[in-house]
């Protein structure tokens, strides 16, 4: 079945609203992607690859970094922080791992702009800008969660597994959000 | 896809963190309570059920003549033919209230529209029931192929993906049930016309006159200034 475009209003060089069916269409196709991306992408992250594999050591060398660049951040702030391997040891010694890095959040974000219909300069783009603020929102987590440890130990757990989930989850939608009007922009002009 | 516009998202962002706050708070009373009705359910689903020859059993601490912090419910695993038991703490708070609480923050911060709201609740809830199933089965499934049980085998991938999906990652604790309430905007949202007549009684006449006559007003307002 072959249906015809509404042709751009030459005057803004915008396209007409899309009939019903058609978007729908397009709402499905983002959902079915986002699904597709999401869980395929849930997998590759969280297969136990053996550590002398090169998915293994690449695993591993990513996470190191995360933990030197927190390292960096909270040897300013507190120079009895010392980094070693995925360990930072200080007045809050701890350790981080694969659960740490914000992985899951990335994952989604990446699902959504993804398949979201516009170009694929913009998808990259977009993509490539929101996991740059996601990664450093979840640095600030790292070093927060490491002074909240030193000062209110009580209340690390609650902050470890309830507020900061909840504030990288909306942190998400909210770069989706921005993200996506972006996105939508360039949809309308090249439809 | 249409994207709301940002004043919107933010009121509904700024709803739902206040609702989150109100709901994930620890109020006095709670934990236990919860962790009481927690043991219920489960005690009813998994009544008289046994797996590889061993029977589970939720209760709650004081059931159990245990003391332990607020939230926390005793699991009871019993070898059928040995009768020996393997007991372990299980955490209703991370395993049923906060995507409870996260879920019902959404459906706060992102309200359906009206007419159908009967309709959203029965598919949110259904979805909501399927997720927080899976997510304590996951958990009972690696109690009992832990090393103390061994009634289950789940394989190195198994056991890494249920406890990284279902248990370590909070993130997926909150993003899930979120994700479940715009699902289920979205698969009622395609549900035909006819048949949302028929779910729930359509919005009075006279109701939606008034509104059809706020919205003119505000865009000739929005047109004028």
């Amino acid at each position: 079945m072959n249906r015809e475009r509404p042709a751009p209003d030459a005057s803004t060089g915008t396209r007409p609203p899309a009939p019903l069916s058609d978007e729908r269409a397009a709402q499905a196709r983002f959902v079915i992607t986002f699904a597709v991306i999401a869980v395929l992408g849930s997998l590759a992250y969280y297969y136990p690859y053996p550590a002398d594999s090169t998915a293994g050591a690449w695993m591993a060398s990513y996470l190191q970094a995360y933990v030197r660049c927190a390292g960096v951040v909270l040897a300013r702030l507190d120079p009895s922080v010392v980094v070693s391997g995925l360990e930072v040891h200080g007045r809050f010694p701890f350790r981080v791992t694969r659960d740490c890095d914000g992985m899951q959040i990335n994952i989604l974000f990446a699902a959504a702009v993804l398949g979201f219909p516009a170009s694929w300069a913009r998808r990259l783009a977009g993509l490539a800008g929101g996991l740059v603020v996601l990664a450093s929102l979840n640095l600030v987590r790292l070093c927060s969660l490491y002074f909240v440890g030193v000062y209110w130990p009580g209340a690390f757990d609650f902050a470890h597994r309830e507020l900061w989930p909840v504030l990288l989850v909306l942190a998400a939608f909210g770069t989706f959000a921005t993200c996506a009007g972006w996105l939508r922009r360039d949809a309308a002009v090249s439809g | 896809v249409r994207v709301p516009n940002r004043r919107v998202l933010l009121l509904a962002a700024l709803r739902g963190l206040a609702l989150v706050v109100v709901l994930l708070t620890p109020w006095p009373g709670l934990g236990r309570t919860f962790g009481a009705v927690f043991a219920a359910t489960a005690d009813l689903v998994l009544h008289c059920t046994s797996v590889g020859g061993v029977a589970l059993d939720i209760e709650t601490p004081r059931a159990a003549g245990l003391t332990l912090p607020p939230w926390l419910v005793v699991l009871t695993l019993t070898n059928v033919k040995t009768g020996v038991a393997t007991r372990s703490a299980l955490n209703a708070r991370a395993l049923a209230y906060v995507p409870l609480a996260i879920f019902a923050a959404m459906a706060g911060a992102v309200p359906p529209r009206r007419g159908m709201r009967t309709l959203t609740a029965a598919v949110g809830v259904a979805l909501l029931g399927a997720y927080l199933s899976l997510g304590i089965g996951a958990t009972l499934a690696l109690q009992l192929a832990g090393p103390r049980v061994q009634a289950l085998s789940l394989g190195t991938f198994g056991q890494r993906i249920v406890e990284a999906v279902f248990l370590a990652s909070a993130e997926t604790s909150v993003a899930a049930p979120a994700l479940l309430w715009l699902l289920t905007l979205y698969v009622v949202g395609m549900v035909p016309e006819r048949w949302r007549a028929t779910a729930e009684r359509p919005e009075r006449p006279a109701a939606s006159a008034a509104r059809s006559a706020r919205s003119a007003r505000g865009k000739t307002r929005g047109r004028t200034t």
